[in-house]
């Protein structure tokens, strides 16, 4: 007998159920319904059959990672090599804010120390007047700071 | 002679002991480190081999996955919930490389060593998982292979259960109408 005799209700159901069975336990109405079904429908039979079929496979090529004493090593070895460079990373991270704000602050501080410095060499023109008058020295290239009654020194 | 139960616990309950290392891994301390990573070394390789079926990715993505948590452990508010933060980002980062991968059939590498099991089984399997779209594969793959429930599939993918259970369905008739045709061939 083929799928024609029954609902498409009933293969739809069969299909849920043949589903579920994978994840849980049916219920006996359940599983009669299934095994009535399939001894009654070849569609719903086959596909019920190539889909355990299709799923054993794909469970049972299921990988198992190497488990050799050496390989294990060699994982953990690379794997805490990779861990205490991120930690370094993770340090230099962290304090690299201070660091960058100490060296900031360093060079304003010297910074200030060299205007302090750079201060006193202004133009004389902004200085006082009694300390103008010290520190021009006599000059040729002024003519009328020199005193009229100054002795003319002869060989 | 009586035995103070707080003493023997953490001796006795892996879940203890795993609480205990991550609380120690935060302050640094490399021997808690070392326990974490061979309690939980397997399973990663495992699950990341089935996903990206490369063993030498699935080490690099464990080993990414392990510094990841690693990194991330101080924001982790429970100390119990590692085992499942550490497996998420797992299949995090194997799900992101199946995405960056070009949708093409990857070629069975039959030099790995198989423990007895058929290559040939192992083949069809690789080229019928490559054909799947990257989310039902997964799903298939850590329901199936990896036998999580749905709530602990919908936990490492990060979606609903009601999700993980569509993904599952379209996934598991996707996957037997494949090998249908492929063992008609």
């Amino acid at each position: 007998m083929t799928s024609f005799g029954f609902l498409g209700n009933d293969c739809d159901r069969f299909a849920h159920l043949s589903e579920e069975a994978r994840d849980r336990d049916l219920s006996s109405d359940e599983a009669r319904f299934l095994s009535t079904h399939a001894a009654a429908c070849d569609t719903c039979r086959r596909m019920d059959s190539t889909l355990h079929c299709s799923l054993n496979l794909l469970r049972h090529a299921s990988e198992e990672p190497e488990s050799d004493f050496q390989a294990v090593r060699r994982f953990d070895q690379r794997l805490l090599r990779a861990y205490r460079v991120q930690q370094t990373g993770e340090s230099v991270r962290y304090w690299a804010p201070a660091i960058f704000g100490a060296i900031a602050a360093a060079l304003v501080f010297l910074a200030l120390i060299a205007i302090v410095q750079i201060e006193p060499s202004t133009p004389p023109a902004t200085l006082g007047e009694s300390s103008a008058s010290r520190t021009v020295a006599p000059d040729a290239s002024y003519p009328d700071l020199e005193l009229p009654n100054t002795p003319v020194r002869v060989r | 002679m009586i035995l103070d139960i707080r003493l023997i616990a953490p001796i006795l309950d892996p879940a203890v002991q795993e609480r205990q290392w991550v609380a120690r891994v935060r302050t640094g301390d490399e021997t808690a480190l070392r326990k974490l990573i061979d309690r939980h070394r397997q399973r990663l390789l495992r699950t990341a081999t089935n996903l990206l079926r490369d063993r030498y990715e699935a080490e690099d993505v464990a080993q990414e996955a392990f510094l990841k948590a690693f990194r991330e452990i101080g924001k982790l508010r429970d100390d119990r919930a590692f085992s499942g933060f550490l497996y998420r980002i797992c299949v995090r980062l194997c799900m992101d490389r199946l995405r960056l991968k070009r949708p093409e059939l990857v070629e069975f590498d039959a030099s790995q060593p198989h423990e007895g099991k058929s290559v040939e089984n192992k083949v069809l399997v690789e080229k019928l998982l490559a054909q799947l779209p990257t989310d039902l594969r997964t799903t298939l793959i850590l329901r199936e292979m990896e036998q999580l429930s749905y709530e602990e599939v919908a936990e490492a993918m990060h979606v609903p259960v009601g999700t993980v259970r569509s993904r599952l369905h379209a996934a598991r008739e996707r996957f037997r109408k494949l090998w249908t045709e492929a063992i008609r061939e």
